[in-house]
């Protein structure tokens, strides 16, 4: 194989959830693209590293310091709500329900793979507890991230905030008839009063 | 109920279709003549594992590049199900020919199976006992793969973490996660025992083997009787010690299963032909609580009166009346001539035939 054609693959396969195969079929794919394409993927992908960095403050990807949502006068200040990644705040701002402040942990709590919490940004998260009611743990609802939400509600309560975790159930317009056991389990475990 | 089973490349099966039909069906045939295999082949189909081997590469014949195990279940409904592998692909269970969980999957047949490696549950290390209580666990609550998937995660988590320099506020937050799903474990292999006890007493009536009075101890760890706030308790209140020795030393994975022989240690006391007329039975009480929560199982039964003389055989047979599907295999014919099946085949060369 050509030495470029086996750096663009080697290059690509180390992109999270591409494995050889689908390296192959990009970088072929590449190939056969016009000029152009190609130079505009590659001055996207420089641009991003160029002009977007993390927010100081709640560790968001802003390509302005700091952030549009930390600067934003008419967010609900006294909410914070702690996600695992800069992605995860898209779609909870997309259902429009939520108006107070994000705080990316940048990672989860994850013995296997080395992270422990001095690995993330929870004592930025601390620091900016003042004048802070409530803090929502919005980790995801698998082990790495129960652990994480376990131990920051620890730390959190200890300074008398407020701390709730999304809440766990079945999907909206779902059939209780198809819901696995766990999440229906979950479901009534967190069931409300109408 | 397994209609119908079709292997191939699997062992030294001769490629086939076997229709096992209810009831008892016993199959006989000389060593080495492909009895085992066949049941091997059942249990793969129903659990996509095999009890042989954690490589399912030797299950594949000699010289093939896979195997596969198709077959036709009726339940609620009739169902295709279908296990496979490839030397070059691994492997592929597929339900009604769609890609399928694996709790989707063991929905389907439930099995309980009798094999050498049982000879160690009342004679070997807890690890068999606590297989024993999930394998019951789960045929009635399918769901409860997925708290053991969870705490078996959370405990790897917690392993590498006391394997490193873990904090104490760090340790704590994996405990109370560990503590949820180890109360769920807990509570339910509780309920399990419980019910195994009554079973047990049932079955044991209805068959003539005479034993001492059995009693069902489940020794859960840690040795609360409470829920997720219970276990946390206790598993804080050592967490100094495992970060000392850097290991977890509480946890349902070191639950045990006590069976007591007329007030002692049946390990102790029992011989090992009793040790596995006792097996049987308490094989027979799984499947008669299954039964009665509406997932009555594929009894499968490898080499079963192995240890057992002809009397002692006779009187345990009768636990297995009231299955209703059971696949025996024996090397013995002579043994079985007074026992009551409803089918016998014969193995020969890797191929059943009906006798």
């Amino acid at each position: 194989m050509p030495d470029p054609l086996a750096r663009l693959i080697g290059e690509l396969s180390r992109l999270p959830g591409i494995g050889p195969k689908t390296a192959t079929r990009l970088a072929h794919h590449v190939l056969r693209t016009p000029r152009e394409d190609a130079e505009r993927l590659a001055g996207a992908l420089l641009e991003v590293k160029d002009k977007l960095f993390h927010c100081s403050r709640c560790h968001a990807i802003t390509a302005e310091e700091p952030c549009s949502i930390c600067t934003d006068e008419s967010r609900d200040r006294q909410r914070i709500c702690v996600v695992e990644e800069p992605f995860n705040i898209a779609p909870i701002e997309r259902t429009g329900e939520y108006h107070g402040l994000y705080h990316v942990l940048l990672g989860a709590l994850s013995p296997q793979r080395g992270i422990g919490p001095e690995r993330l940004t929870i004592d930025d998260l601390l620091a900016r507890l003042e004048g802070v009611e409530e803090v929502i743990l919005a980790t995801n609802p698998n082990v790495e991230g129960e652990a994480t939400a376990l131990y920051l509600a620890r730390l959190l309560k200890a300074r008398g905030v407020d701390v709730t975790r999304l809440a766990f159930g079945m999907p909206v317009g779902g059939d209780i008839e198809f819901t696995d056991e766990v999440t229906l389990g979950r479901s009534l475990a967190g069931r409300r009063p109408l | 109920m397994l209609l119908e089973i079709e292997v191939r490349d699997l062992r030294n099966l001769v490629p086939q279709r076997f229709v096992p039909g209810g009831g008892r069906h016993l199959i006989l045939g000389p060593n080495g003549a492909g009895k085992t295999s066949l049941l091997e082949a059942v249990y793969l189909l129903a659990t996509t594992r095999s009890f042989r081997t954690p490589q399912l590469a030797d299950c594949c014949r000699h010289g093939a590049d896979g195997f596969v195990v198709r077959g036709e279940v009726e339940g609620q409904w009739r169902v295709g199900l279908e296990v496979a592998w490839r030397r070059d692909d691994g492997s592929r269970r597929s339900v009604n020919g769609k890609r399928s969980s694996l709790a989707e999957h063991l929905a389907v047949l439930p099995v309980l199976a009798w094999t050498a490696a049982d000879a160690e549950v009342l004679a070997g290390a807890p690890a068999a006992r606590r297989r024993l209580l999930d394998r019951g666990v789960l045929g009635l609550e399918p769901g409860a793969i997925v708290s053991s998937a969870r705490y078996r995660q959370a405990l790897r988590g917690k392993r590498q973490l006391l394997a490193g320099t873990a904090g104490a506020a760090e340790l704590a937050a994996w405990n109370r996660l560990l503590a949820s799903s180890a109360a769920e474990i807990i509570a339910r292999r509780r309920r399990y025992a419980e019910r195994l006890q009554s079973a047990l007493a049932e079955v044991l009536e209805g068959c003539r083997l005479t034993v001492p009075p059995i009693t069902l101890r489940y020794r859960p760890s840690p040795a609360v009787d409470g829920g997720a706030g219970a276990v946390e308790q206790a598993l804080a209140a050592i967490a100094d010690r495992e970060r000392r020795q850097q290991r977890v030393l509480l946890g349902p994975h070191r639950d045990d299963l006590e069976v007591r022989w007329g007030g002692r240690d049946v390990r102790r006391v029992a011989s090992a032909g009793e040790r596995k007329a006792l097996g049987l039975v308490l094989l027979a009480a799984q499947s008669r609580l299954q039964s009665a929560a509406g997932r009555p199982p594929l009894v499968l039964l490898d080499d079963v009166d192995s240890e057992l003389d002809p009397d002692r055989l006779a009187a345990v047979w009768p636990a297995f009346d009231d299955v209703e599907q059971l696949l025996a295999t024996s090397s013995r014919p002579a043994v079985w001539q007074p026992l009551a099946v409803d089918r016998r085949s014969t193995c020969e060369g890797g191929r059943v035939r009906p006798r």
